[in-house]
């Protein structure tokens, strides 16, 4: 499949709003996932007064 | 995030210093050797993720039936079918913490159930988005996206239940119970969904797919659960650090404050 134009390959055939809106959701999840995963590590690591660097070697 | 390659060689000579791989299966011994897979997965599953996307929008043609709104099948279907994998896997290691009384299934457990609840959801919503392209109605209550719904239901009930008793024993206990049940349920439902596979939308050209519709839904399952996997070892890393707080190698040292 080639795509003539960029325009054309974002309108998707006019269903840009179904097919971006199911594609851009994972990479919002998968970012605030991650984010609330570190936020947690540094927390704890915080709590058990750990630098970040310094527990990286256990 | 990628850890240096000197810091990876030693992690890994390290690892095959320990020889035996009962190290790995205590938390204390799990922690570092996670540390060393996590960066791996990352990598594997953002090639994969990749792949599949180009295959899915520059590969495969545009579908004679739907148009370009079929290509939210190469997202829909792994992300169903990862949310069903980690539901199992997350269930069999509930089930295997309660019978053997081991910390580290347990904690696997609550380390897997988010992500598997995220992929969930990320299938209901791509559905709910193709339903409203297809039939006009964001929500069809047909059997697989009930089932699917119901799914992300146990996964919130588990995660709810584990995190609203305190005392760990009971709330490890409680929880694969519930975990249990509802890996009866699902497994009937999607039994059922295969025998009345024509109600749902894509499963009806199942058998049609072509070589590149097949590639893509394997290369986007895979990254997806190399995701998964790099998501769930960071969250066990946490859980792990929060749950060994007393024990010595946890705890803090050279002076630091106290917890």
């Amino acid at each position: 499949m080639s795509w003539d134009h960029w325009l054309e390959f974002l309108r998707m055939g006019g269903y840009a709003l179904h097919v971006w809106g199911s594609y851009l959701v994972l990479p919002a999840l998968v970012l605030v996932e991650l984010v609330l995963l570190r936020l947690r590590k540094r927390e704890i690591l915080g709590h058990l007064g750990w630098r970040r660097d310094e527990f990286k070697r256990k | 995030m990628l850890l240096s390659r000197k810091l990876l060689v030693q992690g890994i000579v390290r690892d095959l210093e320990n020889k035996s791989w009962y190290t790995h299966c205590s938390p204390e011994g799990f922690y570092p050797f996670a540390g060393t897979l996590i960066p791996w997965l990352f990598a594997a599953a953002l090639i994969a993720c990749s792949a599949a996307l180009y295959l899915g929008f520059f590969v495969v043609p545009v579908d004679t039936r739907q148009g370009e709104v079929a290509r939210v099948l190469f997202i829909h279907a792994p992300a169903s079918w990862a949310s069903i994998l980690l539901y199992l896997v997350t269930a069999a290691f509930a089930v295997i913490g309660l019978v053997f009384n081991a910390r580290l299934p347990a904690m696997a457990a609550m380390a897997l159930a988010p992500t598997g609840l995220l992929f969930a959801f990320l299938d209901i919503w791509t559905g709910c988005l193709w339903d409203k392209a297809v039939w006009g109605n964001w929500w069809q209550w047909d059997l697989s996206t009930v089932s699917e719904l119901a799914m992300a239901f146990f996964y919130m009930g588990f995660i709810g239940l584990h995190t609203a008793i305190e005392d760990l024993a009971r709330a490890n206990k409680a929880s694969a119970l519930l975990l249990l049940v509802g890996a009866l349920s699902i497994v009937m439902d999607f039994t059922a969904v295969q025998s009345v596979a024509a109600q749902h939308q894509g499963m009806q050209g199942a058998i049609l797919l072509s070589t590149a519709e097949l590639a893509t839904l394997l290369a986007m399952s895979l990254g997806f659960i190399m995701y998964a996997g790099t998501a769930a070892l960071l969250r066990l890393r946490c859980v792990i650090l929060e749950s060994e707080r007393q024990s010595m190698w946890v705890a803090p040292r050279r002076g630091s404050s106290a917890p």
